[in-house]
């Protein structure tokens, strides 16, 4: 109890998970937060990253394992979704931390697939038929106005702008 | 003494006009527009004084307002300032000078608390016994000393199933109306006790999440196969096209039952529980030997001073002189994710005084 180095190590366990809990109780919270999970994840590597680990051997093997930690929780938990939600989240439009090439085509993917389930949808309604006997024709009407809408986020140029 | 009032059912009482009843008094004597003569008026407060002084601790209300009349000295012109007297005591007053004394709640205004009282007891899963404990029942009458409490047998068998209809009727029109937009997602887990029972805690969100269904599963064995048909069920239930997505934890037996799931429903999305994500996270980082010292030491210390111990006592008086208050240290544990990260910062907090 007296030992210094004690306190120390539980000061600095308190000190480099703060920001782990502090995404843990807003992740509990109710809301949308679909968006802020890759952006949690970022701003938790960062933080990671930056922390002023001891310069010792055990602090370096920790540096690597708490970085190791992140990426391998990072690949199981972010799905094209979330990185959808963020891509579509206004604010982080302009943040530095955007996603990459894979994750860009993997998040329009997914917004076009959900756009098109909902014309699927509309359809099956329509024609009262399942949705594989659905005719060649039928209602595109969703998935072109949500993907035009995309470009008219992406080009900044959506009715936010006329906001004073 | 009545002078023209209609008392006779009060004289034939054995013990005259102490056994006066509310509606006796407002039927014969409290109308509207309708004063009592003084003396009778002095009559009825001295007999309501007699039975009150079976009580003796009790503020008593009548043996004021006959002060007040002794001091008016049963002078009608004065008998507008006894009335003001009186009426504090009251709290109410309808234009009598009876009628304050007795305060009587309606059938209605009695619904309407119980009815506040089982949404409280029901939204707040409170224990039965809340109702009848005796802060609950003096607070009650604090406030409205004419409000009994409803007892637990009326609540458990009247009140509550009457709550969770009303409850389970707005819940539906709720999961329709999110229905109807298409707007669900359906998240849940399977788990099982100790006498091998499955439960399985479906949830439906919705922009407001909530809870739905909390079922006894047949199957026994958690396979993939079954949990999926056990959703699979739901998910038909609620109108396969309006599900738009499925949110569970990332363990290998629910990913196969993502992959089942979307072999069905291609359109459905398997979102992994992000909040299960993050505290798998928070485990991963305890294993480092140099964390796990540190959680180690955490441990041993707020053990030392578990509740009951006499170390405990002795930290509370440290605190006391060190900080002027004690700060409670927090214990962890295995199910309450990030216990461990509260309990370090109460420790912290504490670490003078230990």
């Amino acid at each position: 109890m007296r030992n210094e180095t004690n306190w120390d190590k539980l000061a600095l366990f308190d000190e480099l998970l703060q920001p782990l809990g502090v995404a843990l109780d807003v992740g509990q919270s109710n809301g949308r937060g679909l968006g802020a999970v890759r952006r949690a994840l970022f701003t938790f590597h960062e933080h990671l990253e930056a922390f002023s680990y001891q310069p010792t051997t055990e602090g370096t093997g920790l540096r690597q394992l708490v970085l190791r930690a992140v990426e391998k929780r990072r690949r199981y938990t972010l799905c094209p979704i979330h990185c959808l939600a963020y891509l579509l989240d206004a604010r982080y439009v302009d943040k530095k931390e955007q996603l990459d090439t894979d994750e860009l085509s993997a998040a329009i993917d997914q917004l076009q697939s959900m756009a098109r389930a909902h014309d699927i949808k509309m359809g099956t309604r329509e024609y009262k038929c399942t949705a594989d006997k659905l005719p060649e024709d039928y209602s595109r009407e969703t998935e072109k106005e949500i993907m035009a809408e995309y470009k008219t986020f992406k080009s900044k140029a959506g009715s936010f702008l006329h906001c004073p | 003494m009545a002078r023209g009032w209609d008392l006779d059912r009060c004289r034939s009482s054995p013990a005259g006009v102490q056994r006066i009843t509310p509606t006796v008094l407002k039927k014969h004597i409290a109308p509207q527009n309708c004063t009592p003569p003084a003396d009778v008026r002095s009559e009825i407060l001295k007999h309501l004084t007699e039975n009150k002084r079976k009580n003796p601790r009790d503020d008593c209300p009548y043996q004021r307002a006959l002060d007040a009349m002794d001091v008016a000295g049963h002078v009608s012109s004065d008998a507008p300032a006894a009335k003001r007297q009186a009426e504090p005591a009251s709290g109410t007053s309808t234009g009598s000078s009876i009628v304050p004394f007795i305060i009587r709640l309606t059938t209605d205004e009695v619904k309407a608390i119980h009815t506040t009282c089982e949404r409280w007891i029901y939204r707040w899963a409170l224990p039965l016994r809340t109702i009848e404990s005796p802060d609950c029942i003096n607070f009650s009458k604090a406030l409205n000393a004419a409000y009994t409490p409803p007892s637990r047998y009326s609540m458990a068998e009247t009140l509550l199933p009457e709550e969770f209809n009303n409850q389970q009727r707005m819940v539906d029109c709720f999961v329709r109306r999110c229905v109807d937009d298409g707007d669900v997602e359906i998240g849940g887990d399977i788990w099982g006790d100790r006498l091998n029972n499955s439960t399985c805690n479906v949830m439906i969100f919705t922009p407001d999440s909530l809870y739905v269904e909390n079922k006894v599963s047949g199957e026994a064995r958690h396979s993939a196969e079954n949990t999926a048909e056990f959703f699979s069920h739901r998910i038909e239930s609620l109108g396969a096209r309006s599900v738009v997505a499925i949110v569970t934890d990332t363990e290998n037996k629910m990913q196969a039952m993502w992959a089942l799931l979307q072999n069905i429903y291609p359109w459905m999305l398997a979102i992994p529980c992000a909040a299960h994500c993050l505290d798998l996270l928070f485990g991963d980082m305890c294993k480092h030997p140099y964390m796990a010292s540190a959680l180690d030491f955490f441990s041993s210390s707020t053990h030392y001073r578990r509740p009951t111990s006499m170390a405990k006592a002795i930290l509370n008086r440290s605190q006391l002189a060190e900080y002027g208050k004690t700060v409670q240290l927090q214990h962890p544990g295995d199910t309450r994710w990030q216990s461990q990260l509260i309990g370090t910062k109460a420790l912290l907090k504490t670490q003078c005084a230990v």
